[in-house]
């Protein structure tokens, strides 16, 4: 599979998400500008909601968009990919695609739908002139490794989807689960720091979210060690899915 | 941050520069896709440890 290919496939997943409407792709950057803007006044301006040790009227706000944004990215590859062999069957069983390397191009096109919702959310922390601190240059490698995990669970629930069908609505399930288990919208001072490290041990994206408000964030730091620890299970997470997917690949098409 | 951005880019630069050179030797290696993985995850870890050494 080419990576022409696999771009194409990305494009088409784009394009496919807003066919028919007639603002087309402008609704790529409508979306996220609308979030961005409930998020802002909501929690900002009526609810003034206010981050422990932080003045700013848009603390929360930041503290929320900063992690929400990833999270949706880590969200979408996870449940698209679970999904992607029996959703692409079509495909699959006419053209002898590559299985391991299709979900990529669902990484590619999440990757483009983060890019325009952040490249909004650094507009908004210009214009109000809280520019992200020099831990951003780091967002890139933080996003990979966040990615990495995401793709490597998504094919290991890929192949089970194919034999068990209830396995996609087990993966929705599970990331509203995950998703209240990770400090996005409640901040680390509301636990325990027995209970925050208990959770650290069993949560992988702690660490990432943590990283991402700590890009932006005063008063913050990124937990490195941990960081390098979750690269390491990241990549360890995407060999099993690969390895999973390549070893099944006769029996995931004979079943298809 | 000057320090983190030079160090941090000659070292992807260099590993990408290296993956490239060595794309044809690399393909045939048994497994090349898990190789792939193992010098992504070492920069990533390595940018990881200049960043804590120079962004902290």
């Amino acid at each position: 599979m080419t990576p022409a290919l696999l771009w194409s496939f990305a494009r088409q997943e784009l394009v496919d998400r807003y066919a028919g409407s007639a603002l087309g792709f402008a609704w790529a950057f409508l979306q996220p500008l609308v979030t961005l803007t409930i998020f802002v006044v909501i929690f900002g301006q009526v609810m003034a909601a206010r981050l422990p040790g932080l003045a700013s009227t848009y603390g929360y706000s930041i503290y929320l968009i900063a992690g929400m944004l990833p999270w949706l990215a880590f969200a979408n590859t996870l449940s698209r990919t679970a999904s992607v062999f029996v959703e692409k069957k079509s495909i699959l069983s006419k053209v002898g695609l590559s299985l391991p390397m299709l979900p990529v191009f669902i990484v590619l096109a999440e990757c483009v739908t983060l890019l325009i919702s952040l490249s909004l959310f650094l507009l908004f922390l210009l214009i109000k002139g809280m520019p992200p601190k020099p831990e951003f240059l780091l967002f890139p490698f933080v996003f990979a490794v966040q990615q990495m995990l995401a793709l490597g669970l998504g094919m290991i629930f890929a192949v089970l989807n194919v034999f068990v069908r209830d396995v996609r609505e087990f993966v929705g399930i599970l990331m509203q689960i995950w998703f209240w288990m990770t400090p996005i919208v409640w901040t680390s001072q509301i636990l325990s720091e027995n209970l925050y490290y208990w959770l650290g041990i069993f949560n992988p994206m702690l660490p990432v979210v943590t990283a991402y408000h700590a890009m932006y964030l005063p008063g913050l730091t990124i937990d490195y060690s941990a960081l390098m620890i979750i690269t390491l299970v990241s990549g360890s997470v995407l060999a099993l899915g690969y390895f999973l997917v390549k070893s099944l690949e006769k029996d995931v098409r004979d079943f298809l | 941050m000057i320090r983190f951005l030079l160090a941090a880019f000659i070292i992807n630069l260099l590993t990408i520069a290296g993956l490239y050179v060595m794309r044809h030797r690399l393909l045939r290696l048994p497994l090349p896709g898990l190789w792939l993985l193992v010098c992504i995850c070492s920069v990533i870890i390595l940018t990881f440890s200049i960043a804590e050494v120079t962004l902290t």
